[in-house]
This record gives C-alpha cells, structure tokens and sequence, in this order.
C-alpha cells in the first residue's frame, strides 16, 4: 500500500514537473521566434532547431519516466487524477491523439492563410493593411509539404486506429471468463480474489505495454511533423500545442469549480426555502450528495 | 488532298491578327532559346520521363524550376561571350524544333491532395502529360487531368485513377470512322463527347463488376453489401492546343478562369437539381434530405462511377464540355468539393490567377517561401503549385470537414 502510494505519487509529481517545463519552454519560443521576425537569419535557425530538439527530448524523457511508472500503476495514467474530467474526456490512450497534432497544423496552417488572403484582396482594392505581419509561418506550408504531412497523417491514423482496436479488446476482457464470472459466483459483492486479482494484473500489465506503444506513437509523430516543417514553422507549432495544452487544463479546472460551485448555491437556495416552509408543517430534509 | 488544303487555309485564316502573330513569334524564339540552352540532354531528360504517382508529381515543378533557373541564371555581361557558340546551339537546334512534339513543353500545373480533417483518404488524382498524340488532335500531344472523389471507400476512385486514362487513351487510338456530317469543328466534337462517354461507360461497367478485395464479383466471397456502396465522382479534363475538354459525372468540378471571370466546365451533380431529381424519379428512385439531399438518403451526390447498390437512380454518364481556348484563358482548377464547399469557383479563380501573374505584388508575402527557397520570384513552374496550395490551405481555414484536392493549369505559358 504504501509502495502503491509512492508510486501514484511520482506519477503525478512527474506530470507536475512536465507542466512546469512546458510553461518554461513558451517564453524561450516566443523569444527566438520575435528575434527571428526582426531579424532572420541562419543563426536564429540554429538556435530555432536547438531549441525544438530540446523540447522533443523533453517529451521522451516524460515518456521514459511515464514508461517506467506505467508497469506499476497504469490504469492511473489512463484516467489520471491531476487531470480535470474535462481533459481526462478527450484523451486517447493516457494522452493526446496523435492525429490532433495534424489538426493543429492544419487550424493554424488555415486560418493564418484566410487572414492574409483577405488582408491581400483588400489591398488590391485599394485598402491600406497596416497590421498583421506578426507570427504567420504555418500559412507559408507548400505544396510539397502538405502532401509529405498527408502522407504521415494517413500513415498515423492507420496505426492510431490500430492501437485503438488493441485496446478496445482489452477493456472487453474485463467482461469475459474469469472476472464477470468469478463477480457473478461470488456470494457477497466485491470481495477480494486471488484469481481476479492476477487477471486485472495482467491486463494492467497490458494496459502497460499499450500505453507505452501509445507514447512512443506520439513522441514518433511529433518528432516527424517537425522534421517536415522548417525551424521557425515547428517553433510555432510547438507554442501553439503548449499553450492549448496548458489552457486546457486551467479551462478544464475552471469549468469543474464552476459546476460544483453552482450546486453549492442549489444547496443554499434549497436550505432557504425548506426555512421558510418550517412550523405548521413539518417537512423532511433531503441531503444532496456532491458528485 | 482538298480537305487538307482547305485545314491548312483555316488555320491561316486564323493568323491574321497581328496580335495571335505576336504570340506565336514570342513562342517560337522562347522554344528556339530553350532549345538552344538544353539541347539533347533536356530532350532524352522528357523521353526518359516515367509515368508520375501522385505524389511523385511534385518533382515536376522542383525539376522545372531547376531548369528555368539555369536560364534566369544566365548573367547578361557574359552573352557577349556566348554569341558565337549561341549562334551555332541554334543552328543545331533547327533539327529538335522541327521535330515539334519532342521539344514542346508540357502544360505546367500544380497539385494538392490532402486528408483534411476526414479520417480517411479516398480521393485520388491523376495527371498524364502527353497522353498520346491522336488523329482527331492531329497527331499532336493531349494532356489528361483528373480529380476523383471516394466514397464508401476508396477502392473505386483508386480504380479510376489507375485505369480511366487508359480507356481515354484507347479510345482515342482506335480509328473509328464516324459519319463525316456538317463542319469539321462539329466533327471533332462529337468524336471527343464519343470518347470521353464510352471511358466513363466502359470504367463504371468495371468499377461495378470488380470487388473490394479485387476481384470479379462473381468469383469472391466478400460482403455483397459493402462492395455496393462504394462509388466515386470523376471530374476529368483533356487539354490540347486548341480546346478544352471536361467529362464530369458527381460533385467535383472544374472551373475555367478566362479574363478573371470564373467559367464552369462543370455543372454538380446534386440530388436537388431538378433535372436530376426529376431522372432519378424517373428511375424509381427518391431523394430524401438527410443532412442534404440525398439520393435513397444514402448518397449526396447524384451520378457516380460504381455504386451498384442505387443503380440506375445514381447514373454514370458524364456531362461533357467541349470549350474552345482563348487567349485571355489564365488558368483552370479541378477539385473535389471539399475545396468547393467553401470556397466559391469565382474566389478560387481569382487567388490561382493572382498566384500565376506574370509580375507578382511585393505585397503577396504569401509567395515568400518559394522566393525564399528558390532565390528567384519568377518561377512559373512553382506558380501553379503556389496556387494550388494556397487554395488548399484557405480550405482547410475554413473549415472544410472532408478530403481536398486541388489541380491548378497554368494555360498562360501551356502552349499546347
């Protein structure tokens, strides 16, 4: 028990520490990424490349400790519980989908080009476009880049979906010989059992392996998409994931303290009414349970 | 003898304008100065040229801005010293220039086939320069383009792309002598709406007839049900000196931007279009609106190459354009409707055009990348990519939710 608690504990003192580099790294990309629009040159790449070669170690460092953790509390990383609800409903396999890094690229690909497109049409009738400018180099993708992007996102979601059906068959296992049936004979609910106890073992043990392969899909595709785009177009595209990864989190926090504060003040409003109704006759208090 | 006589005196008709002249002179010493420069080796370079994958086709462009490069280049102090080998690189060149076919270039284009934000891939483009040289084009080159559109399924539009070039091709090889009534422009149209009919006849019979897995139908064991609901548009254009031709059965399109207006090739083959509700009526059929009209509420589009299951309401048969060139044609675009359902054909002609002038606005910073990675801003080859990318990437910013794919014709610098 107490091992147990130690290692819960790492895990998320981990992803705590995964956070906090994370919220380092957007001032050091946003820094380089400013000296690069004032003043480009093949130096600032240099640094550019240092840099996201850096962050993608970050990521495989996370993934080796999450590795390791992994073996010994996995079904604590696929629904971790330093996550909000909000978060934990949109992860795959422990973490983001893959093939949400190419709806990035895309979002930010798009809208930068809609926004110069229509800043240039208005030039040419006449308007002066005096902003903008600023922070635009995923519109630049070309061709060839695209069609090398299409080629991988088809390529990762094949193996996404892979993975996905791996685990769908994992999750069926809980309803089959032995733990439905060893639940079903047992005469009182949830009593502890050896047998059942080795079989959620070894499909944590699995869930274990699966995890791993899913990290390794995601740290191999990030790694990928980078070596696509140029230095200054993967240095915003890092920003861009970091910042949405951070936002989630803090909306998804924020969120879940407003749904709960609000049954708070269903509470109150109850309480007041049922003070109201009290004397003549009498009435029974119902206790709301939170969650 | 006569007839030929008589070819040959239209076509001179036709050079009277000074203007048409001009343009021909400025072709000719454009093909003499590429000549001159390339000589043999850019000759056997296109004959060793192989079949291109759509992928593959990007070299094109790279390799086509390798060689206009060179020419750019060419410092102008140092022509003084290459007057005399200049004059004798022409005089050899004479021979190539003759040749004609071996020396003319191919139409330039550009290319963008994504995902987008489908999970799944199941368009397909196809683009065959120098398809063949048929009689009814007068022994010179045509040029083939299409885009397919997948649906149920990606087996039927992969057929397409492998395999409705080919039947194009025989098509036009085979020699069959049609009645020879009224003008020989009248001729030559009814020979092209013949070819390009029994292409899309003869690719629907097998698309229909072959399995998922490959296979004849008769001969494999699969789902009967999952083969019959796999189809594909086809939105397919032959280009040649003088004429454009579209085929189009489904919802893709092509669009033709001449003198900035945008001009359908193409008409959508949508359930709604009265005429078409009105044949698959006609047909049994229904068109229910289930997100959009559709045809037996399954399919979006009304006419599709395969979809055994909703045959005869879903036709094959193409509608087809026979549009003759003009010299204020600036470019054509083919695409799947995942670039139309967001961007207007009259939007779409307008960005390609910009992407392809000749001077392009120090303010289109949208072209920086290509500057910046070619040093030198006037790349035609790469313009056609340009503008197939930029109308692929204002797709995407607009949210398009289904595969795009784009091909963009330069017909401005596409002599033939």
């Amino acid at each position: 028990m107490g091992s147990s608690s130690k290692n819960i504990e790492q895990a998320q003192d981990s992803y705590l520490e995964w956070m906090s580099l994370q919220s380092q790294r957007i001032p050091e990309l946003k820094q380089l990424l400013a000296q690069r629009r004032s003043h480009g040159d093949e130096d600032n790449d240099n640094k550019l490349r240092k840099l996201t070669g850096k962050i993608i170690g970050d990521f495989k460092n996370y993934a080796a400790k999450r590795a390791d953790l992994a073996h010994r509390c996995s079904s604590n990383y696929y629904a971790p519980t330093w996550n909000s609800p909000l978060e934990n409903a949109l992860i795959w396999m422990g973490g983001c989908r893959p093939s949400s890094f190419f709806r990035l690229v895309y979002a930010l690909c798009g809208s930068q080009t809609e926004i110069r497109v229509t800043q240039f049409l208005r030039n040419i009738d006449g308007y002066e476009s005096s902003g903008g400018g600023g922070g635009a180099s995923l519109s630049d993708l070309s061709a060839e880049q695209l069609a090398k992007i299409n080629v991988l996102h088809v390529k990762i979601i094949d193996e996404e979906e892979k993975m996905t059906k791996k685990v769908s068959s994992l999750q069926e296992d809980a309803a089959d010989i032995p733990i439905a049936t060893v639940a079903y004979e047992m005469e009182n609910v949830g009593e502890p059992n050896v047998v059942v106890d080795q079989a959620l073992d070894k499909q944590e043990e699995a869930m274990a392996r699966l995890l791993v392969e899913a990290d390794n899909l995601r740290v191999d595709t990030l790694a990928k998409i980078l070596g696509i785009l140029s230095p200054v177009q993967g240095a915003d595209f890092l920003l861009a994931g970091k910042k949405l990864h951070l936002s989630m989190h803090e909306w998804g926090t924020m969120r879940d303290r407003r749904r709960r504060d609000c049954m708070v003040d269903t509470e109150v409003i109850f309480d007041a009414c049922t003070t109201v109704n009290s004397g003549p006759r009498p009435t029974e208090t119902t206790n709301n349970e939170r969650n | 003898m006569t007839e030929i006589y008589r070819t040959i005196s239209t076509g001179r008709g036709d050079d009277v304008s000074p203007t048409k002249c001009r343009e021909r002179r400025r072709r000719r010493i454009e093909m003499r100065r590429q000549a001159a420069v390339f000589g043999e080796p850019s000759s056997s370079r296109n004959r060793d040229r192989t079949d291109m994958e759509v992928y593959s086709s990007f070299d094109v462009p790279l390799r086509k801005q390798a060689r206009r490069s060179e020419i750019g280049g060419l410092p102008a102090d140092i022509g003084g010293f290459l007057a005399p080998p200049a004059a004798s690189s022409c005089q050899k060149s004479e021979a190539p220039v003759w040749k004609g076919e071996e020396t003319e270039d191919e139409p330039l284009y550009g290319i963008v086939s994504v995902m987008g934000r489908s999970r799944k891939m199941e368009d397909s483009v196809t683009v065959k320069p120098n398809l063949c040289k048929p009689e009814v084009n007068r022994q010179r080159p045509v040029h083939f383009f299409a885009v397919y559109d997948g649906h149920g399924g990606s087996q039927v539009s992969t057929l397409c792309s492998t395999t409705m070039h080919t039947f194009v091709k025989e098509e036009l090889e085979q020699n069959l002598e049609e009645e020879e009534e009224g003008s020989e422009n009248d001729v030559v149209e009814r020979k092209w709406r013949g070819v390009m009919k029994r292409s899309f006849k003869r690719m629907d019979e097998m698309a229909t007839s072959t399995c998922v897995c490959g296979t004849s139908v008769p001969l494999c064991n699969c789902d009967p049900r999952e083969a019959a609901i796999s189809g594909s548009t086809a939105v397919t254009a032959v280009l040649t000196h003088d004429h454009i031709i579209v085929a189009n059965t489904g919802d893709s399109r092509a669009v033709l931007c001449r003198n900035g207006m945008a001009i359908p090739l193409s008409n959508d083959h949508k359930p709604d279009r009265p005429d078409e509700r009105a044949r698959i009526e006609a047909a049994g059929g229904r068109v229910l609106v289930v997100d959009g009209a559709r045809v037996e509420g399954i399919l979006a589009t009304s006419r599709a190459i395969g979809d055994r299951y909703l045959k005869p309401m879903v036709a094959w048969e193409p509608e087809v354009t026979f549009m003759r060139r003009e010299s204020g044609d600036e470019c054509l675009v083919l695409a799947s409707d995942g670039l139309w359902d967001v961007l207007s054909s009259q939007l779409a002609c307008d960005i390609a055009r910009f992407c392809l002038r000749e001077e392009t606005p120090s303010s289109l910073d949208l072209n920086r990348m290509a500057q910046e990675d070619d040093n030198d801003g006037e790349q035609n080859p790469s313009r056609s990519v340009l503008a197939a990318t930029l109308l692929t990437r204002l797709a995407l910013g607009r949210q398009s939710s289904d595969n795009i794919s784009v091909v963009v014709i330069d017909l401005k610098n596409s002599s033939q």
